[in-house]
């Protein structure tokens, strides 16, 4: 309601505008006139007092540009008479104006590209809750996140610090939902991979820690929603229904929210499945395997109140623990927090060096691209000498004068 | 024309105020009377004196109205608004105390002090 009583002053004042020109044309004109009546009276030919008149009044559009000022509150009004202004300077130089138009187009690009790149892997948080507390649990000393099912489940169940702790792996497999068997990426998740990261199904429900009653277990499958929607046509029905993994019978139960890339930005992933059917998908059995890197990363949400260094320290006494308790398979065992979305320090610090790199460098192509725009103003602003001087003649303010160079 | 003095900054709304309170105006009319009443010691630019006319009736001080003048030409006409008339008493009590003091301090002399 405000923005229309807004827009109608604006309007009601655009209308009062022009009456208010028309007079003050009259206005002007009735002194010329009066002014001329005195010149002949005082022996001047009708034609030479009027020319006289005029001359002598002086720069009749700077009083009227002036008047308008007094007024006030036509800022709209003289940016739009800039811009008609510009336009027009513009469409009288196609080269010039193609020339900038180019090159600030092949800047701006760069720069979007760049920083589509940037938002996409860096910027933008993960889609899941509260993703600023989402860790990453890294080897202090090999800058990854490998780690074995058993150490895994040491880490779970004896730290203090996080709310839970999941891990998965990626794999291919063959995918026979019909008749024609396709590969796709898994992620290979531990039971409680959803709940731990706090997201809710789109469909149907997802994969729970007690699913998982020992080896081949829990054949379930949960499909992105990317995958749901190329290859299962958004079909709602699709829950329930039973598709061929590798030959084995897996159930379809859910269908993950759009968008929902787990804890990593690195690419979307077909669908999820347990991996305590590790042997039908992989074709190996590694749970118990305690110098077996079984799953790719594990993560958890921190508990509220618990920083990255108060996290890592418990973890190290578990590593401490671990370390201790099997000697033939660990050496040194000690952990620190990293963030999920590139793959903690390992992909993260280079990819993040790189991307920044990258922007700082676009930044600098537009810098460059303005320099030229602005040397090849400059160039123009001399062949515009003559204008310049004319419009200076004709009253032009200087501080107009600026706002359309 | 030696003899004519550009007018200071601000005096002209003023002038303007003053000459208009002798009689409605119109912006020719006001420029002659500003030339009459200053003996034609003052210099003014004649489009200059549209901008301070249309001010003056925008913070309500003169009231405008289109009327025919004395040469038989349509033309606008200006007289002071009671408020015009109080801040013509105003500025001209103010102008009096300045022009006093200004005098006062430039007559000054050496044993005076």
């Amino acid at each position: 309601m405000k923005l229309l009583g807004y827009f109608r002053s604006l309007a009601a004042r655009f209308f009062h505008r022009s009456r208010m020109e028309a007079e003050l044309d009259e206005e002007l004109r009735a002194h010329i006139q009066h002014r001329a009546d005195d010149l002949e009276s005082s022996g001047l030919d009708r034609a030479e007092a009027e020319q006289r008149a005029r001359i002598e009044f002086g720069g009749r559009e700077r009083f009227k540009e002036e008047v308008r000022e007094s007024l006030g509150g036509n800022f709209i009004e003289t940016l739009i008479q800039d811009l008609r202004f510009s336009l027009r300077l513009l469409r009288k130089t196609p080269g010039f104006t193609l020339v900038a138009i180019f090159t600030l187009a092949l800047a701006i690009g760069a720069n979007a590209v760049v920083f589509g790149i940037l938002n996409g892997m860096i910027l933008r948080p993960l889609n899941v809750p509260q993703a600023e507390s989402l860790y990453g649990i890294e080897h202090g000393n090999e800058h990854n996140m490998w780690e074995s099912y058993p150490d895994y489940v040491d880490l779970r169940d004896r730290n203090r610090s996080f709310e839970d702790v999941a891990g998965f792996s990626i794999d291919q497999v063959g995918l026979d939902s019909g008749d024609n068997p396709v590969r796709a990426w898994v992620e290979v998740v531990t039971g409680n991979y959803f709940d731990a990261l706090g997201v809710h199904p789109h469909l149907g429900r997802f994969l729970h820690a007690s699913d998982e009653h020992g080896p081949n277990s829990a054949p379930y499958i949960v499909l992105s929603h990317a995958y749901w929607h190329t290859h299962f046509q958004d079909d709602r029905g699709v829950v329930g229904r039973i598709v061929r993994l590798n030959k084995h019978p897996f159930t379809i139960v859910g269908v993950a929210p759009p968008d929902f890339r787990g804890p990593t930005a690195l690419g979307p992933l077909d669908f999820f499945v347990s991996i305590v059917n590790q042997d039908q998908i992989e074709g190996r059995y590694t749970l118990d395997a305690r110098a077996t890197h079984s799953l790719f990363m594990t993560f958890g949400h921190l508990k509220p109140g618990v920083n990255p260094q108060q996290a890592a320290a418990d973890l190290n006494s578990i590593g401490a623990y671990i370390e201790k308790t099997y000697p033939q398979d660990h050496g040194t065992t000690t952990f620190v927090l990293a963030r999920t979305g590139l793959y903690g320090n390992l992909f993260g610090g280079p990819v993040r060096a790189f991307v920044t790199g990258l922007m700082l460098l676009a930044g600098l192509i537009l810098l460059a691209a303005c320099a030229n725009l602005g040397s090849l103003f400059g160039a123009r602003a001399s062949d515009r000498s003559r204008e310049v001087a004319l419009r200076l003649a004709l009253g032009a303010r200087r501080t107009r004068f600026c706002a359309n160079c | 024309m030696s003899r004519q003095a550009q007018i200071l900054p601000g005096t002209l709304d003023l002038l303007i105020l003053k000459a208009v309170s002798l009689g409605p105006l119109h912006g020719y009319g006001v420029l002659l009377r500003i030339g009459q009443i200053s003996g034609r010691a003052l210099l003014i630019e004649q489009g200059a004196l549209y901008p301070a006319l249309f001010r003056l009736v925008r913070q309500g001080l003169l009231k405008a109205s289109w009327g025919i003048s004395e040469n038989n030409r349509r033309a606008k006409f200006y007289e002071l608004t009671s408020a015009g008339r109080k801040r013509l008493r105003e500025e001209t009590a103010g102008w009096n105390r300045l022009a006093a003091a200004m005098g006062s301090a430039l007559a000054a002399e050496p044993e005076e002090i």
